[in-house]
């Protein structure tokens, strides 16, 4: 495959979408492609910055791609950091499990690993940064007591005690050493993550082996459905890998397209398939199966479609998912309390989110969401 | 050792790095670094393999004859074994 024609910018972004789709089946990405030696900068970059250097690897092994050593050089420091990093995350997930589930507290590990070793062809294709485990609600303060005993500490504060239990995603936590653990309670910030019933996915949860001990994961619908919510709601410009994600485990995995169906009319959650689904039908031409596509078509609520605005356009930079969140909070007093946390947060919050030497105010948070409302009337 | 076959420790965790295959056993802190072709023969450890298998499977694989890679094939596995990378299993058709 050539673009003698484009744009050098263009030339590499069909590259690395290439990369991004490698060996999907009946993604239209067959063939084979030459990176030209002008575009090697580049398109090495854009690879390693979209975390598919073991594709591009894999693709160069195979003799699907052709590139200049110069690529294959840099593509192969940066891979090997890569997966020396992820030896480390896994084997830090595999002590915490352990720790949690002899506290009687059972997890279930979310994206990275498990989506890794269970959908991937090789784990090495599929780079993760952290690790990601969601905890039941009810569990949720022993979970956050033991955590802190294995000497992790939590990234940010919560804006009042017992937030994140009731409203929020999850907390991050992190070690000297560089660690990082997000945990979850949901799996949307927000009004989605309020909506979808974590517990349901909890008891769905199926077993995978890793390093020698059995683990919880998401099982393959649930899987879907989170690798839908973060292409949606994770960054409002989506990495290639968790667009890849979505079909990538719609190809491999076993998902009950009626449950979706469901989840997408009882959660609220069609605009966030919606969305997920035509981001990765317009990245890798993928014609989704009639069944899928039955949990695109179907009423969707204007507050829903408020919700998946809040995240996909500028408004996520003007408070959107926060009035979205308190939109989806049933009872005077549950919007009361989530209201109160945001406006008059801990003095613990207030400085995190000033920064560190930086004054803090209420005041100054005060004005924040009277930006929001001025930069919206520009 | 007829009989036995070999395979991959449950408790190791590796990866490929392209030219190298990354073992990290969880319950050490360092990593094992293979080269592409002890890779080789980490992969075929995949399933349960005896040692004739493997010198076979790798004579084909890189058009040499057995008996130039038997002792080697042999080192590499006592060594993998030593380091509790591999676990032997006995060969349930004997």
């Amino acid at each position: 495959m050539k673009w003698p024609t484009l744009m050098i910018e263009d030339r590499v972004q069909a590259a690395v979408r290439w990369v991004a789709g490698f060996e999907l089946p009946e993604m239209g990405t067959a063939g084979t492609l030459a990176v030209r030696a002008e575009d090697a900068a580049m398109f090495a970059s854009d690879v390693i910055s979209q975390r598919l250097a073991g594709m591009a690897l894999a693709a160069i092994g195979d003799g699907s791609l052709e590139a200049p050593s110069v690529v294959r050089d840099r593509l192969e420091h940066s891979h090997r950091q890569w997966m020396l990093q992820d030896l480390a995350l896994e084997r830090r997930l595999l002590a915490v499990t352990e720790a949690l589930e002899e506290a009687g507290i059972p997890s279930v590990v979310v994206k990275g690993p498990a989506v890794a070793h269970t959908f991937y062809p090789d784990p090495s294709w599929r780079a993760f940064g952290d690790i990601d485990i969601l905890i039941r609600g009810r569990e949720w303060d022993r979970a956050m007591d033991l955590l802190t005993g294995l000497g992790l500490r939590r990234k940010q504060p919560e804006p009042r005690s017992g937030f994140t239990r009731r409203f929020g995603k999850g907390a991050t936590f992190e070690s000297d050493d560089g660690f990082e653990a997000d945990v979850h309670r949901t799996l949307a910030p927000g009004a989605f993550g309020l909506w979808l019933d974590p517990d349901e996915l909890f008891e769905r949860s199926v077993w995978f082996a890793l390093g020698g001990m059995d683990l919880r994961r998401l099982d393959d619908t649930g899987a879907f459905f989170h690798a839908c919510l973060h292409a949606s709601l994770g960054m409002r410009v989506p990495m290639r890998m968790p667009v890849r994600d979505v079909v990538q485990i719609a190809a491999e995995g076993k998902v009950d397209w009626a449950v979706i169906e469901d989840w997408a009319t009882r959660w609220r959650m069609r605009p966030v398939f919606r969305h997920a689904m035509t981001l990765a039908a317009s990245l890798f031409g993928a014609p989704w199966p009639v069944e899928a596509r039955r949990a695109l078509v179907g009423p969707t609520g204007r507050r829903e479609r408020r919700a998946i605005l809040a995240y996909t356009t500028d408004r996520r930079g003007r408070g959107g998912t926060a009035r979205v969140g308190l939109s989806a909070i049933t009872g005077v007093r549950a919007k009361a309390a989530y209201l109160r946390a945001l406006v008059l947060p801990s003095r613990e919050f207030l400085a995190w989110r000033a920064g560190e030497g930086r004054r803090t105010s209420y005041l100054r948070r005060w004005l924040v969401p009277l930006r929001w409302l001025v930069g919206r009337r520009r | 050792m007829a009989g036995t076959l070999f395979v991959q420790a449950p408790q190791v965790l590796w990866r490929d790095a392209g030219s190298e295959i990354l073992l990290a056993p969880r319950d050490r802190q360092d990593v094992d670094v293979l080269s592409p072709t002890a890779g080789a023969v980490w992969r075929l450890l995949g399933q349960p393999v005896s040692e004739e298998e493997l010198v076979e499977a790798l004579a084909r694989a890189f058009s040499v004859p057995v008996d130039a890679i038997r002792a080697d094939v042999s080192d590499l596995l006592a060594d993998l074994h030593r380091r509790r990378l591999i676990d032997e299993v006995a060969d349930a058709d004997d």
